[in-house]
This record gives structure tokens, C-alpha cells and sequence, in this order.
């Protein structure tokens, strides 16, 4: 098929007539990107250049104001806002994306602004919860049903008694971990957008959380911390980015991804965040639809293998089972950068304060909120 | 004196570098100050002073501002004093110094990513054990505990500055007699007495050092930015404008700044406050070097203003202005010698009872940072006598404490080593299957080598600039300080100072311009300019220091100034010019932010940037430590290369002749 489709491109598509396509990507997948880019050469003869962006953000940011910008740039959902604002992404009409995949209206959604989509969804990340099997009875996954508890999570029949071993932990402090409980105790931004610190979902999320850890239900780990816990068999359940799965499995580790649990009634729904193709030249639209035609068709074993829901499908393939329960439950941050930014940098303070009891709750959302309507 | 036409081909390099790199940015970034011109602006929107009106409203900035300063000082002393003493024990070329020499520049070279971690691993510890903790109970924690994270970042702060001060410091040595260690031992001097002595031999050119690096460490960002973000929140930190945290400097600050507004207009007004102070201090610096009565004047009106200016800023008018007006009065006694040091001396005291009253009694919010800043600027320039105890160090214990000095560079470096062997990718190191998987997966897969080759052109480059254009700089502005050689310094000090996301953009405008993006000279341009306060400074003290009979000599038997220059002035320099090298090469190697805006094609990727694919994004990757560290042992051995040939220059016999007499 591949042969086919390469001898009819070759004929109908001189690759004389295209200049290179310039591609920037950043996070997982850097070798993966290349061996497609080569392999689509050498089937098409169309030219490709792959470079990988350590600091996308930076230096998209820095593109965005000169104009120097690639063909097509693999941008983060929040990036959305300020791409729109620059005027310079080309809009995808609907059959534009009809012949690359399948994408629901949600994935389209964060890469939207005023009716007009401005990328092509690839992949999603999703903050997950991580059991580490090993440490716990054979049956024990199979008693943590949808709508588990923190509390189901510690009566967990263990394999060894050992008092080293941690049931639950996660980073109080983290924003990003944080947003999920936002989410599930209600609104998150007010009717500007803005986090709403004020509210009494966030004085509600932070109070009940809080008392997770104060009760030692729950120990408080830092990122490093977390996995190397998990990494050594000293952590049983943690929180964190569903990226961390092939290193999981890299290092031998039995695990399961499962949703986030409930706090009391609440459902708390896990984060997702996408990634997806911005392109910035009109002219090379058809070059880069064959491109990124032939990424798709080469990336299922790639989203598979590093966990990543693929955005250009309609049903998930059977590997991503546990990815799929997540998914029932999830939740976007507002693709403003103003928003992550605002959000991050006040949310990282109230929760530090208010684990250390250096500030109330009250005073410190107070806080927050001034902070939120100077910068806005 | 430096006079005529031929002699203006010493500084024009320096100023087309200027004209390039440093001018249109400059007044760029200055006339942006007064728009708002965001992500979400197509165009520049003029806002008059609405900008600064902000930036003069933000009480974070006041908090943020004393934070640094009271930390620049500390880091910055700390930072002279060890390697003032680690130079005078290593100041004597010999098989043992130059390894001493090597093992301290290893734990320099390594990136400020993987070093930070090893200290947060050693210190804070992961998995809720650390280094520290076993060993002395300690439950330091930098995410909430705000003086721990203020501590520790001090602590590997002046750690990571060490090896370039000593470096320094031991090129500046080099120009002492080696009769005066004969009469030093006639004398009987033991080993403090004999550091003082020696630090009044090169006072003229460590003086303006230590200013210099005291200002570096106003603008100080990686090191605390990696090891605790904006720190624990500090009492009154969370203000409407900006959140202060222990470790809330001012290079910290605007990052957050830029980071939440993506406003250039807000960066750069926020960028002269912060750089008007940065560029007072490296004024400071170039006025110490200054002969009396003229150093005086200069630092004291210095000192007058800057007390005036913050105190205007933070709020605290009247000790402000009484304090300004304090400074001042000792300039109509400049004649009068036997009231005029003692009435200084007065005044520094006055001056620091202020600052600790004031700190006492409001804490950092009260700290007079003008006080913190003034003090030892003016205190130095006075040169006052200390008795100093002629105590003498046993020679074990001397190797103590040199071995104290190198043993967290031992710890980090088999930390780093242990986590390149390990096959799993944690931030704790294993000890078992350790293998070279890692090694060859950054060489041979990753092709590692070649980012490495790019760099290495990088920094030979960015050498041979600063070799062109500051050394011949240097060397007419140490003779002739003409209005036009003053300017150019003045320009590009404040434009290192002023610096930052804000003077990037109109940079790559320039250099998309006249054609230097995608170029290893265009990132070398770049290095280049952010070395010249270092390089500057250090020269212009140098050659001031060089013997004025030399010079006379030559230029009588009818030779050129020119000639001198590179005949007789370079070759006595070796050694202050072997440790700006290794700077400016260590600069390159680790250059993060240039590489990344100005090229995009990979064949022509750096080391920096390459290493970073390890790293990934904050947040939505994990780093790959294995194969970060791997990657980081093989980036080492060029610089230790390179290192080890610049130590050649560094102990250059040269400079030791007999019967030199230096001032």
C-alpha cells in the first residue's frame, strides 16, 4: 500500500518542486519523528527537515513576533491563545482535516478560536493514578471499581508488611496534580477566565485535600521523590503524567494506570493535555498533508508504546484499555497561557502556605485572588 | 598617553561589536518600555509611563530587590574570601596545584541541571532521604522551609564560583615576585599575615573582581531557579503584583514577570530598575581601580546616589536622603587626610547601624539595600589597615581544608558518573547492572560528538572575538580613558546589565538582518558580549598595573603602541587572559538561550541545546538522567582540555622575573 501510494505521489508531486518542509517537534518521540521524516523521503523524495525544540514554548514565543517559523510546529493546547493572537497559523478547513483522521469535536476544541480551527490534533498526555502491583495482592486491582476512594486505596492487602512501603502519595504543592481536584468540587475560572481563587470551590478543594495529608492518609512526595519510590517498590499508588509509563515499563516495573479516585462524593476527573500541528505556510498545505497523512498512518505504535491517546482515531486501540477508563473522566486547562501561568504561579503558593500553615486558607486565596486581578 | 589616528584600531573592534550586538537592542528595549506590546498586541500599544508606575507601585519588587542584594553580598563575599585563600595555596605552579587546579574546574564544567540536582539529592535528599539527613539527623526541606532554600542555594551558589574566582585569583598572582615569598620568610610572616600582604599586591585589580562579580550576582538565575523555583513564600511575599519567595531574585522575577505577561513592555521597564543597578556596580568596579583622591570621590557619590535612588524607590524617603547627604560630606574634607578617613569611617558605621536597626525592626522589607551595596563599595576604596594576627596554619591542616574544598567537586562528579553506568533512568543512583548503554546511546545513536564539534567552533569563535575586540579595548581604555572609549564601555556594561528576553527580539532582528541567523559567528557574537564586563574589567585592571617604565622604554626606542600591544602588554597578560579563555569557553559551551532562538537547523546544534532532549520540558516529560548524565561526563573532556592548556597560561613563567616591581 505504502508503495503504492509513495509511486503515485512521486508522480503526481515532483519533489522538485518543494523546498524542504520544515517540522518542529519537542517532548517524547524525537528519534520516532526522524525515522518517519526519513522514511517519507525516501518514499516521496519530498525533502523534510526535523528539528527538535527543547524549550518549544521559548522559542515559538520569540517565532511567533519575527515570522521565522517553520512549515509545521507541534504546539501544546494552551499554546493556542497566543498563536491565534499572532495571526500567522493557517486555518484548517473541515475536509482539510477530514482526509488526515478522525477528531472529535472536544480534541478540535482546544485548538479552536473564534470558529477557526488553527492545528491538527495529534496526541493527549493524561495525568493518571499509578499502582505498582507488585506490592499488593494478585486481586487487589480488581477491588479498586470506578469510583474508588483514597481510603480503598490504603486497605489494599499488601505482600509484604513492610512499614517502608508507602500507600499513597503525591505532591500536595504540585498545581498541575491540584487542578484535577479544582475540577472535581467545581468551576475553576470565573466569567473572565480567570482563576476564580474566591470561589468556594477553591476553598473547599484546598480545605479537604488539605486534611488528606494532615491526617496521613495521604504523604506529601515530590516529583523526583515519587518515582524513584515507585521505581525502587517503595510506593504502592501515586499521581502523576501518564508519560511516565515507559519508563515504568523500561525499568520492569508491574503497573497499572487507573483513574483518579474520589474525595468523599467528588469525582475527580484527570487532566488532559494535547498536543497537535500548527501549520504556518499556505503554500506547502499539500506537502504537509502528506506528511502529516504519513505520520498518522506510521504513529499508532508510537502512541502505544509511550502511552499517548492518539487524537486521530476514533476508538483507542485494546493496549490503551486502562488510558480509555481515564478518559471517561477528564478535564482540560483553559488554553490560555495568561491562565497557566496566573493559576500556577499563585495556586503553588496557597497550597505551600497553607501545608505549612504559614497563612489561613481564607487569607491565602485573598491573596491569590489580588494577585490574579493585578496580572490579568 | 595613547595618542593619535593609529592607535583608534584598538577600540573600533569593540565598537562594532557594541554597534552590532549590544546598541539597537539597547534603545530598542528602552523605547519599549513605554508600550505594552504582549502576545496578544500585533503591534507595540504606547502606555506613556504606565509601565513604570507599575513597576514603582510593586511592593514584590522592594522585597525581591533587598532579597538579592542581601544574597548577592553574601555570595559574593563568601565566594572572594575562598577563593582568595584556595588561589594563595595554589598560586605556585606544580604538579599537585594544577590538579587541584583540574578536580576544581570538573565541578564547574558539569550543566548547572545535573549539578543542582546532585546537591538537591545530597541535600534535601529523594525518596525522603538525603546525604545530610543520614549523617546529621537534618530535616531540611527548600519547598517549605524559606531560610533552608535561601542557605542552600547560597551554599552551591558560591560553590559553582568558586573555580572561576580561583582561576582568576591565581592569574592575578602571577604577577608577584617570587622574591617577596624569600622576604616574607626573612621576615617571619606566617600564613595570614602573608595572605594580607599578598592581597595588597593585587587589591587594584581583586577589588574591582569581586565588585564585578557581586554585580554578576545581582542578575544570578540559573543556579536558584533550578534548585528551588521562586522559594518557600517569604512573611509579606504574597503582594497583588509579584510573589516573593526566599529565592525571589531579580533575574527570577522578571522571568516570572515575562513568564505570566509575555509583555516586553513590562520586561523592559521592569529591566532598568534591575539593570541600573547592576550596571552602578560594575561602575563600582571600574571606579576602585581609580587612584585616590579620585576613587574616592567617584565611590562616594556612588554610594551618595544609590542611597538617594533605592530609597526613593522603596519608600523610605528621609533615611534616603539623609544618608545621601551623609556621603557627601566627607567630599569637602578631601584635603584634609587626618579628618577626612576617619569621618568615612564614621559614617560606614553610621551607615551599617541603620541597615541593622532597620532590619531588626521591619525585617526584609526594611533592609536598606543601598546600605548593603554602599558600604563595602566606599569601605574598600578607603583601604583601611587591619591588624591582622600573624598566625600560622599547620601544613595538615591546610591539606584539610583544601581537601574540604574539593570534596562535594568528588561527591558530584562520582554522583553524575554513577547515574551515567545506571541502566534505569532515576534520579538516584544504583549500583548495580551499571554498564555503558548510556554512553553509547548519546555517541553513537545520538551522535553526540557532532553537537560537540558545533560547540567547540563556537567557542574558538567567541575566544577569537573577545580576543579582537576587548584586549586591545582594554588596553587603550587603561591608558587613555578618551569620551568615546567611556561611552563604548559604558554601553556595552549597561547593556549586559539591562539584558534579557526584552533585548533578544531586536537582536534577532539584527542579526536576521545582516544575515548571522543559523550561524556558529552569530552565537559566538552573542557570548562574546556577555563576556565583556568580565574580560573588560579584569584587563583594564591588569594593564593599568603593568609598569609604567616598560612602556616608556619601548615607546622611546621609537616603537608603536600597537607594537607594544602585542609585543610586551599580551604576553604579560597571559595569565589574566588564560582564565578569561576558559570563561568565555565555558560561556559558549553552556550558551542555552542564543543557540535556541537564533538557529534552526539541527546540523548546526550545539552540545547545550543537544543535552536538553534529555531534559525535556518541565512537567510533561521526564528527564532521562542516564543518559543527561552520560552525556554530561562526555562533555567535560573538552573543556578539561582546554582547561588544562589554559593552566599553561595561567602559570605562565613569564610574568615571574626577577626584580620586577609592581604597584
Amino acid at each position: 500500500m505504502r508503495g503504492i501510494v509513495a509511486a503515485i505521489l512521486s508522480v503526481v508531486f515532483p519533489a522538485v518542486l518543494f523546498s524542504a518542509l520544515t517540522v518542529w517537534v519537542s517532548w517524547e518521540g524525537e528519534e520516532f519523528f526522524y525515522k518517519v521524516a526519513r522514511e517519507f523521503e525516501r518514499l516521496t523524495g519530498i525533502e523534510v527537515e526535523v528539528l527538535y525544540v527543547p524549550r518549544i514554548d521559548t522559542k515559538l514565543q520569540l517565532s511567533l513576533r519575527t515570522g521565522h517559523l517553520p512549515d509545521i510546529c507541534l504546539v501544546q493546547d494552551v499554546s493556542t491563545g497566543i498563536i491565534a493572537a499572532s495571526g500567522r497559523a493557517v486555518p484548517l478547513d473541515p475536509e482539510f482535516l477530514a482526509s488526515l483522521g478522525y477528531f472529535s469535536e472536544d480534541a478540535l476544541s482546544v485548538f479552536s478560536s473564534n470558529g477557526k480551527y488553527l492545528a491538527v490534533p495529534f496526541y493527549a498526555d493524561l495525568q493518571v493514578g499509578f499502582l505498582n502491583r507488585s506490592l499488593v495482592k494478585p486481586d487487589a486491582p480488581s477491588q479498586l471499581m470506578s469510583g474508588y476512594t483514597i481510603e480503598d486505596l490504603k486497605k489494599l492487602p499488601r505482600v509484604k508488611d513492610d512499614k517502608d512501603v508507602i500507600s499513597v502519595a503525591w505532591d500536595f504543592m504540585s498545581p498541575y496534580v491540584f487542578f484535577s481536584f479544582l475540577a472535581g468540587y467545581g468551576e475553576v475560572t470565573d466569567s473572565r477566565g480567570m482563576p476564580a481563587f474566591s470561589s468556594d470551590t477553591y476553598a473547599s478543594a484546598v480545605s479537604e485535600v488539605r486534611e488528606l495529608f494532615a491526617s496521613g492518609t495521604v504523604l506529601r512526595l515530590e516529583r523526583q521523590a515519587m518515582v524513584s519510590r515507585f521505581l525502587a517498590g517503595k510506593l504502592i499508588f501515586m499521581l502523576q503524567g501518564s508519560f511516565l509509563a515507559p519508563e515504568f515499563e523500561r525499568a520492569g516495573i508491574d503497573f497499572q494506570i487507573l483513574p483518579f479516585p474520589r474525595v468523599g462524593d467528588k469525582s475527580i476527573p484527570s487532566v488532559i493535555d494535547s498536543k497537535g500541528f500548527v501549520i504556518f505556510d499556505e503554500k506547502s498545505l499539500e506537502p504537509v498533508r502528506l506528511f502529516l497523512s504519513f505520520l498518522f498512518e506510521e504513529s499508532m505504535d508510537f502512541a502505544t508504546s509511550n502511552y499517548k491517546i492518539p487524537l486521530w482515531v476514533q476508538e483507542l486501540p485494546v493496549e490503551l484499555v486502562d488510558l480509555e477508563r481515564v478518559m471517561e473522566n477528564v478535564v482540560r486547562m483553559p488554553s490560555d497561557m495568561r491562565f497557566q501561568q496566573i493559576y500556577g504561579e499563585a495556586m503553588r503558593t496557597v497550597l505551600q502556605v497553607v501545608y505549612v500553615q504559614a497563612m489561613s486558607i481564607d487569607d491565602a486565596l485573598k491573596s491569590a485572588q489580588a494577585f490574579a486581578e493585578s496580572n490579568w | 598617553m595613547i595618542h593619535g589616528k593609529k592607535d583608534r584600531i584598538l577600540f573600533l573592534p569593540m565598537a562594532l561589536l557594541v554597534a552590532v550586538t549590544t546598541l539597537f537592542p539597547l534603545v530598542w528595549a528602552l523605547i519599549i518600555s513605554f508600550f505594552r506590546y504582549s502576545a496578544y498586541d500585533p503591534s507595540p500599544v504606547f502606555v506613556a509611563f504606565n509601565n513604570f508606575l507599575r513597576v514603582f507601585r510593586d511592593e514584590g519588587l522592594v522585597l525581591s530587590l533587598n532579597l538579592t542584594v542581601l544574597w548577592s553580598l553574601m555570595k559574593s563575599s563568601a565566594e572572594i574570601l575562598i577563593s582568595f585563600l584556595l588561589a594563595v595555596r595554589l598560586r605556585h605552579s606544580g604538579r599537585a596545584s594544577q590538579r587541584v587546579m583540574l578536580l576544581l574546574g570538573i565541578g564547574w564544567f558539569f550543566p548547572a541541571y545535573i549539578s543542582v540536582s546532585a546537591w538537591r539529592a545530597l541535600v534535601q535528599g529523594y525518596a525522603g532521604h538525603s546525604v545530610l539527613s543520614s549523617i546529621f539527623g537534618t530535616g531540611i526541606d527548600i519547598t517549605t522551609q524559606p531560610l533552608a532554600a535561601f542557605f542552600v542555594t547560597l551554599f552551591v551558589a558560591v560553590w559553582l564560583s568558586v573555580p572561576l574566582s580561583t582561576i582568576i585569583i591565581v592569574g592575578m598572582l602571577q604577577r608577584v615576585s617570587s622574591d617577596l615569598d624569600d622576604n616574607m620568610r626573612i621576615d617571619g610572616i606566617n600564613d595570614l599575615n602573608a595572605a594580607a600582604v599578598l592581597f595588597g599586591q593585587v587589591r587594584s585589580i581583586l577589588v574591582p573582581y569581586a565588585f564585578f562579580q557581586l554585580a554578576r550576582s545581582l542578575k544570578e538565575f540559573s543556579v536558584p531557579f533550578l534548585m528551588s523555583g521562586s522559594g518557600p513564600l517569604i512573611p509579606g511575599g504574597f503582594t497583588p503584583d509579584t510573589i516573593v519567595g526566599s529565592t525571589t531574585f531579580m533575574s527570577i522575577l522578571l522571568f516570572r514577570k515575562f513568564s505570566v505577561t509575555d509583555n516586553y513592555g513590562i520586561l523592559a521597564s521592569y529591566s532598568v530598575i534591575v539593570g541600573t543597578l547592576v550596571f552602578g556596580w560594575l561602575v563600582a568596579a571600574l571606579f576602585s581601580r581609580l587612584d585616590a583622591p579620585k576613587r574616592h570621590v567617584r565611590l562616594l557619590t556612588l554610594a551618595s546616589v544609590v542611597h538617594l535612588l533605592l530609597g526613593v524607590f522603596s519608600g523610605n524617603y528621609l533615611a534616603g536622603l539623609v544618608m545621601s547627604f551623609l556621603y557627601l560630606v566627607p567630599l569637602l574634607l578631601l584635603r584634609e587626610r587626618e579628618h577626612f578617613r576617619p569621618i568615612v569611617g564614621c559614617i560606614l558605621l553610621a551607615d551599617l547601624l541603620y541597615a541593622v536597626a532597620a532590619f531588626a525592626s521591619r525585617g526584609l522589607e526594611g533592609l536598606p539595600a543601598a546600605s548593603l551595596l554602599a558600604v563595602p563599595a566606599v569601605l574598600l576604596s578607603m583601604r583601611y589597615s587591619l591588624r591582622i594576627p600573624n598566625i600560622s596554619i599547620g601544613s595538615l591542616t591546610k591539606r584539610l581544608l583544601t581537601f574540604l574544598a574539593l570534596l562535594p567537586t568528588v561527591v558530584i562528579f562520582s554522583y553524575v558518573l554513577l547515574l551515567s553506568f545506571s541502566p534505569i533512568s532515576d534520579v538516584l543512583p544504583r549500583f548495580k547492572g551499571l554498564g555503558l548503554s548510556s554512553f553509547r546511546h548519546v555517541l553513537i545513536r545520538d551522535s553526540l560528538w557532532l553537537n560537540m564539534l558545533n560547540s567547540i567552533w563556537i567557542a574558538l569563535l567567541a575566544i577569537g572575538l573577545v580576543a579582537l575586540c576587548v584586549f586591545p579595548f582594554a588596553y587603550s581604555h587603561a591608558f587613555r580613558q578618551r569620551r568615546i572609549t567611556t561611552v563604548l564601555l559604558s554601553v556595552a556594561l549597561f547593556g549586559t546589565s539591562f539584558a534579557g528576553m526584552h533585548t533578544l527580539l531586536p537582536l534577532y532582528m539584527v542579526f536576521d538582518h545582516i544575515r548571522l541567523l543559523n550561524s556558529f559567528i552569530g552565537v559566538a557574537l552573542v557570548v562574546a558580549t556577555q563576556c565583556i564586563p568580565l574580560s573588560a574589567i579584569s584587563l583594564i585592571a591588569f594593564f593599568r598595573g603593568l609598569p609604567r617604565e616598560f612602556r616608556e622604554l619601548f615607546l622611546l626606542e621609537g616603537s608603536s603602541e600597537t607594537s607594544y600591544f602585542f609585543k610586551v602588554a599580551l604576553p604579560l597578560s597571559l595569565p589574566i587572559i588564560g582564565g578569561i579563555a576558559t570563561y568565555v569557553f565555558v560561556s559558549a559551551w553552556g550558551a542555552f538561550t542564543a543557540p535556541l532562538l537564533f538557529i534552526d537547523r539541527i546540523e548546526l546544534m550545539p552540545y547545550s541545546l543537544k543535552i536538553f532532549s534529555y531534559v525535556g520540558e518541565i512537567g510533561s516529560y521526564y528527564s532521562r538522567w542516564n543518559l543527561f548524565a552520560a552525556a554530561s561526563i562526555i562533555g567535560i573532556v573538552p573543556l578539561l582540555i582546554f582547561y588544562k592548556r589554559s593552566l599553561r597560561f595561567i602559570y605562565s613563567e613569564s610574568l615571574k622575573e626577577r626584580g620586577v616591581m609592581y604597584e
